[in-house]
């Protein structure tokens, strides 16, 4: 309040000079109390402008007070004007902000997307599928090319066409019946057998479907007996016959006298 | 300020003093100044008890009121926002994930307020949203149309929608709301779902979470969930939009931990999709498993029963298929037990592989008489032999001059009776009957696997054993954990038991060759097991089933074993087979085959160079 009534002043007082300034010069022709007015305003324009002796330290207080209050001021108003812009500027970013992450939302999620897509589409089952659609077939018993030091090469096993497996338990397939195409399962003493080979085999089991006609002639099922018949033929009649009756070799003799105990045991241990 | 009030009174005074003309005249002083002090003075006194009045309150606000007000504030400004820990992968051992965790969305809706914001034309209208969640969420229409007819104020319309689709969703039908779910997703679907398990989201939870039902997923349920954390920030009444800035808590969460299994999901499914071929072929039932372990430590690599399910849709497996027989189930091993006596005999020097034993036709233990499987008379069997076609007589006159003490001890150097660790849920540890209760026919029965039951991971350890240059380690399935802190800890490799000296297992491994051998007069029980350019360990073994009706053997329904290694030199695999009641005639050396063919081709295992040795197993009069 004081402040600006000061200032008034001050700068009443500034535009007075000017004219006293230029009519300086027919001073001496006034009076005596007109000149005491001139010498009182002279000594006000010294002390505005700082001419001549600077000796009153307290006429110089209002002009620092009225740059220091300016001052003030102006920091206030630029306060006020960067508070504002701040805070525009802040409500501006936050609604940036916003959308960024609404954008980033949108992207995780399709980063997501594509993650569950690559692993299902890499994952066993599909990759398997995917081959088995391209008309690629799992080989079974592959022949392999040995080469030894001095660049012999050498054929283990025996080379023949890998058969597409028979889509795996198609629904009502004929269980009892002759069984399928080898699913999987091929007879092994046929290829290591050289005597139950192409020549002594059974090789008519059936086909799997013809989509893969194979070269050679089809591996028979597991389960044809004929083939495990040809080596029996030729040994002592002791080694007999088909594995399947050798693979339930250690049962019998528990058969005969079931022993109690070990059965509890075991009873419990399946419970 | 302070300084200011004496100055405009100076500056006046010097202008009149100076001959300017006064701006204001005195006040008149006198009887009206007398009144207006007093004026003044009652005024001030008014001031100061107002003061006084708002001094008080403001203490009673500021201290007394101050908890409780404060608090009331912050219940109208603030939202604990909890920031949920996502559910920690399950990958396999190559990094293939089997288990993962997406955001979704649940898209949730008040079907009574729909029709009241659409009291004519609700049925256009909810068709028109059921027409877009279902197709949104790949649901059925009618399914959710159904929902949205209910007469209930919540009704789930889809549960795992696309975060951004439902998004979508909701800004077309403004009645529906949107909750926050993750989405547990199994890439290969059934493969491994017996270990793996499955997990769904569980709205019993505070806050509501998935939470694992089965398999691992239920086991490692600690491990896989995080902790859920919390961020407390300011948001406008009735609104879900955050004042910038004004968070003042943050917790973050700490996601759930990754679990690597030692499974090889290839291997995983090429095993699984051959038992369950060999199972539809010889009619075994599916609790019949395969385990495929890394010779050197033991980790399971496959593990595979005949039975699985779907974990993206649980309610519909049945309690058969979500257990895992594999480690459940034990079962009677039959002849894949005789390692024990021969290890033992071999260890001990009691026997050599080409001593030749005199079997008879039979053998009488206590008050019981023991055939082999096939009729003969006096045979001469070599000890690999004995093996090799599972003479049961045989078998029993090495473990007789073995002793019962030591056999016992050595069923638990096998690691048989105690449970493996292998850190699935609901292990069994298989029953071996202690020494104090053999009566003296049991010592007829163990040597040739009969009178005790075993798990298929038990049984692979055995000859894991032998493969392993005597040294068994318990098989294990968990290789690593990862912490929020993205440290890798590997699962310690428990402490091996070292069963019989290297020379040992290497004469066993060669004994057990003999099995798979196919040569005029010296054919073992296992000869569909060769793999062509290989040499195949393994045993065969058939075992009769107890009736538990009457405690007794069944005649003719059998668990048929297989275990097998390769190569036998040096080998890399072994692997455990049990089938559980097949066809009559079946063998499980056919499966063996197949995978241990799979193996050779897959991680290309050189060939052995030259021809399977034969071996000779009887003595030919």
């Amino acid at each position: 309040m004081s402040a600006s009534v000061k200032e008034r002043t001050a700068t009443r007082t500034r535009t007075a000079t000017i004219p006293a300034q230029r009519t300086a010069a027919p001073r001496e022709t006034v009076g005596t109390s007109t000149k005491k007015a001139y010498a009182r305003r002279d000594d006000r324009l010294k002390r505005v402008l700082g001419t001549g002796r600077v000796r009153s330290t307290r006429p110089a207080a209002p002009a620092g007070r009225a740059q220091f209050v300016l001052l003030v001021m102006v920091l206030l108003t630029a306060g006020l004007v960067a508070t504002l812009w701040l805070s525009t500027a802040a409500a501006s970013d936050s609604y940036r902000l916003q959308d960024a992450r609404a954008a980033a939302q949108a992207l995780t999620a399709q980063s997501e997307r594509l993650h569950r897509d690559v692993a299902q589409m890499s994952s066993a089952p599909a990759l398997a599928a995917r081959a088995a659609q391209l008309g690629m077939v799992p080989v079974q018993d592959p022949a392999r090319l040995v080469v030894d030091a001095s660049g012999a090469v050498t054929v283990v096993g025996e080379p023949k066409a890998a058969v597409a497996p028979v889509p795996v338990a198609p629904p009502a397939a004929k269980p009892g019946s002759t069984p399928a195409a080898p699913v999987g399962v091929t007879a092994v003493t046929d290829v290591t057998d050289p005597n139950a080979g192409p020549g002594g085999g059974a090789p008519a089991a059936a086909q799997a479907g013809g989509a893969q006609p194979p070269a050679q002639p089809v591996p028979p099922a597991h389960s044809a007996p004929a083939t495990q018949s040809a080596p029996a033929a030729q040994s002592a009649p002791a080694a007999q016959s088909a594995p399947a009756a050798q693979s339930a070799p250690a049962a019998p003799p528990a058969r005969s006298t079931p022993p109690t105990p070990a059965a509890r045991a075991t009873g419990t241990g399946n419970g | 300020m302070t300084t200011a009030p004496p100055r405009p009174r100076s500056r006046p005074s010097g202008a009149t003093r100076s001959g300017g003309p006064p701006r204001r005249p005195a006040p008149p002083r006198g009887r009206l100044a007398r009144a207006d002090n007093a004026r003044y003075k009652i005024g001030r006194l008014v001031l100061v008890a107002v003061l006084a009045v708002a001094t008080l309150k403001l203490v009673v606000v500021q201290t007394v009121q101050a908890p409780a007000l404060s608090a009331a504030s912050a219940r109208q400004a603030q939202t604990k926002i909890p920031l949920p820990a996502e559910r920690g992968p399950i990958l396999d051992r190559n990094g293939n994930a089997l288990a993962f965790s997406v955001e979704s969305s649940a898209v949730v809706t008040n079907p009574r307020q729909i029709r009241q914001v659409h009291p004519t034309d609700a049925p256009a209208y909810t068709a028109a949203i059921a027409a877009a969640v279902a197709q949104a969420a790949g649901l059925q229409q009618a399914d959710v149309q159904a929902l949205l007819d209910k007469d209930a104020a919540y009704v789930v319309l889809a549960p795992n929608v696309d975060p951004d689709v439902a998004a979508g969703l909701r800004k077309k039908f403004p009645e529906l709301a949107l909750e926050r779910r993750e989405d547990r997703q199994y890439p290969a679907g059934d493969i491994a779902a017996n270990i793996v398990g499955s997990s769904t989201w569980n709205l019993d939870t505070t806050p509501a979470r998935l939470s694992g039902r089965v398999g691992l997923e239920y086991s490692q349920d600690n491990l896989l969930t995080g902790v859920d954390g919390l961020r407390v920030v300011d948001t406008p009444e009735g609104s879900n939009n955050v004042i910038p800035g004004s968070q003042s808590f943050v917790r973050p969460a700490v996601q759930g931990s990754t679990l690597q299994l030692t499974l090889d999901s290839d291997l995983q499914y090429h095993v699984q999709q051959s038992l369950s071929a060999y199972i539809q072929k010889s009619g075994a039932k599916p609790d019949s498993s395969v385990v495929v372990l890394d010779r050197r430590t033991a980790q399971v690599l496959a593990l595979a029963t005949g039975e699985t399910f779907d974990p993206k849709n649980l309610g519909a497996a049945t309690p058969a298929q979500l257990s895992n027989p594999a480690v459940s189930n034990p079962f009677e091993p039959g002849s894949v037990n005789k390692i024990v006596t021969m290890s033992a005999a071999i260890e001990d020097g009691i026997a050599k592989p080409t001593d030749v034993l005199d079997v008879p036709g039979s053998i009488k233990v206590a008050d019981r008489t023991i055939h082999d499987d096939w009729v003969h008379g006096l045979d001469h069997y070599t000890l690999t032999g004995v093996l090799a076609k599972s003479s049961n007589i045989g078998t029993i006159m090495t473990a007789q001059k073995l002793g019962e003490q030591r056999f016992a001890d050595m069923l638990t150097k096998f690691g048989l009776g105690q449970p493996t660790g292998v850190g699935l849920p609901g292990e069994s540890a298989g029953v071996v009957p202690p020494l104090s209760t053999w009566s003296g026919s049991t010592f007829g029965n163990l040597p040739i696997g009969q009178g005790l039951s075993m798990t298929i991971l038990q049984m692979a350890g055995m000859y894991q054993a032998i493969a392993n240059d005597g040294l068994r380690i318990p098989p294990r399935i968990i290789e690593s954990t990862t912490g929020p802190d993205g440290v890798r800890v590997p699962t310690p490799q428990p402490p091996g038991v070292q069963v019989v000296s290297p020379q040992t297992a290497a004469t066993v491994r060669q004994m057990l060759m003999a099995v798979t051998q196919n040569a005029p007069g010296q054919k073992g029980t296992g000869a569909a097991a060769a793999v062509p350019g290989y040499h195949v360990a393994g045993k065969t073994g058939t075992a009769q089933q107890v009736n538990p009706a009457c405690g007794c053997y069944y005649s003719s329904t059998y668990w048929i074993t297989f275990a097998g290694m390769l190569p036998e030199q040096n080998p890399d695999f072994v692997v455990g087979i049990m089938l559980d009641a097949p066809g009559g005639g079946t063998s499980a050396a056919p499966l063996f085959h197949d995978i241990a063919s799979y193996l050779a081709q897959r991680d290309k295992i050189p060939v052995s160079p030259d021809p399977t040795p034969i071996q000779t197993l009887q003595i030919w009069p």
